[in-house]
C-alpha cells in the first residue's frame, strides 16, 4: 500500500551519520600536517561537522512529504533490508576506521574513503540485489 | 504464505498492472505477492479482498505455525 513511511527519516539519519564519520576522519587525519593549507582545511572539516545535520535537515524538511506516496510496500521492504545491511557493516567496520585513522594518520583520508565506498557500496549493492529478488519474474 | 490472487485475478480478467492500479501498489509488488516471495501487509490484504470481494481469509491461505 501506499502510505507514510519513515523512510525518508531513515535515510537522512543515515546521510548525517556517514558525513560526520568522513568529515571526522578527515580532521583527525589532517591532525598531524601542520600549514595555512591545513589549517584551513581543519576549519572547514569543523564547520563540516557542525553543518552537516544542519543541511541535511533543511533538505528533509524542503523535501516535503511528497515521498510518502510515491513508493508502495515491497520498495519499503527493499530498502529496509538495504539499510540493515549497510548499517551492519558500517558499524561492524568502524573500529576499524577509527583505529586506522588514530594509527596510521598519514593514510586516513584514503581509509575514510575506503569506508564510506564500502558502506554505500554494500547499500547499494544490497538494494540491487533484493530489488531483483522480490521484483523478478 | 499460500494465496488464490493469480486465480482470483485471472477469472476476474485484471492484470497484474490493473490489480496492482486498484490496490494502490506497484505491479512487482503484486508479482511478489502471487508468487509467494513477499507477504503482504494486512493493508494490502484489505485492499486486495475488497477488489475480488471476499474475505481474507478465503484469498491468503494461512497455516498453522507459519509466520510466528
Amino acid at each position: 500500500m501506499k502510505g507514510k513511511n519513515s523512510l525518508r527519516k531513515l535515510y537522512a539519519v543515515w546521510s548525517i551519520i556517514i558525513s560526520e564519520l568522513f568529515a571526522a576522519s578527515m580532521i583527525i587525519c589532517s591532525a598531524s600536517a601542520s600549514g595555512l593549507f591545513w589549517d584551513i582545511f581543519r576549519i572547514f572539516g569543523a564547520a563540516a561537522v557542525i553543518m552537516i545535520p544542519v543541511i541535511v535537515y533543511v533538505f528533509y524538511r524542503l523535501r516535503g512529504r511528497d515521498n510518502n506516496a510515491s513508493s508502495d510496500e515491497l520498495e519499503q521492504l527493499v530498502l529496509q533490508k538495504s539499510f540493515a545491511l549497510g548499517g551492519l557493516v558500517s558499524f561492524s567496520l568502524l573500529p576499524a576506521l577509527m583505529l586506522m585513522c588514530f594509527l596510521l594518520p598519514q593514510y586516513a583520508g584514503f581509509t575514510a574513503f575506503g569506508y564510506s565506498v564500502i558502506a554505500g557500496g554494500v547499500t547499494k549493492i544490497a538494494a540491487f540485489l533484493y530489488n531483483r529478488k522480490y521484483s523478478s519474474h | 504464505m499460500n494465496n488464490r490472487i493469480r486465480e482470483l485475478r485471472e477469472s476476474a480478467g485484471l492484470t497484474q498492472a490493473a490489480l496492482a492500479e486498484l490496490t494502490g501498489v506497484s505491479r512487482q509488488a503484486i508479482n511478489a505477492v502471487e508468487t509467494g516471495k513477499y507477504d503482504p501487509s494486512i493493508w494490502l490484504a484489505h485492499a486486495v479482498s475488497k477488489v475480488f470481494g471476499r474475505p481474507i481469509e478465503e484469498i491468503f491461505i494461512f497455516e498453522e505455525g507459519e509466520g510466528k
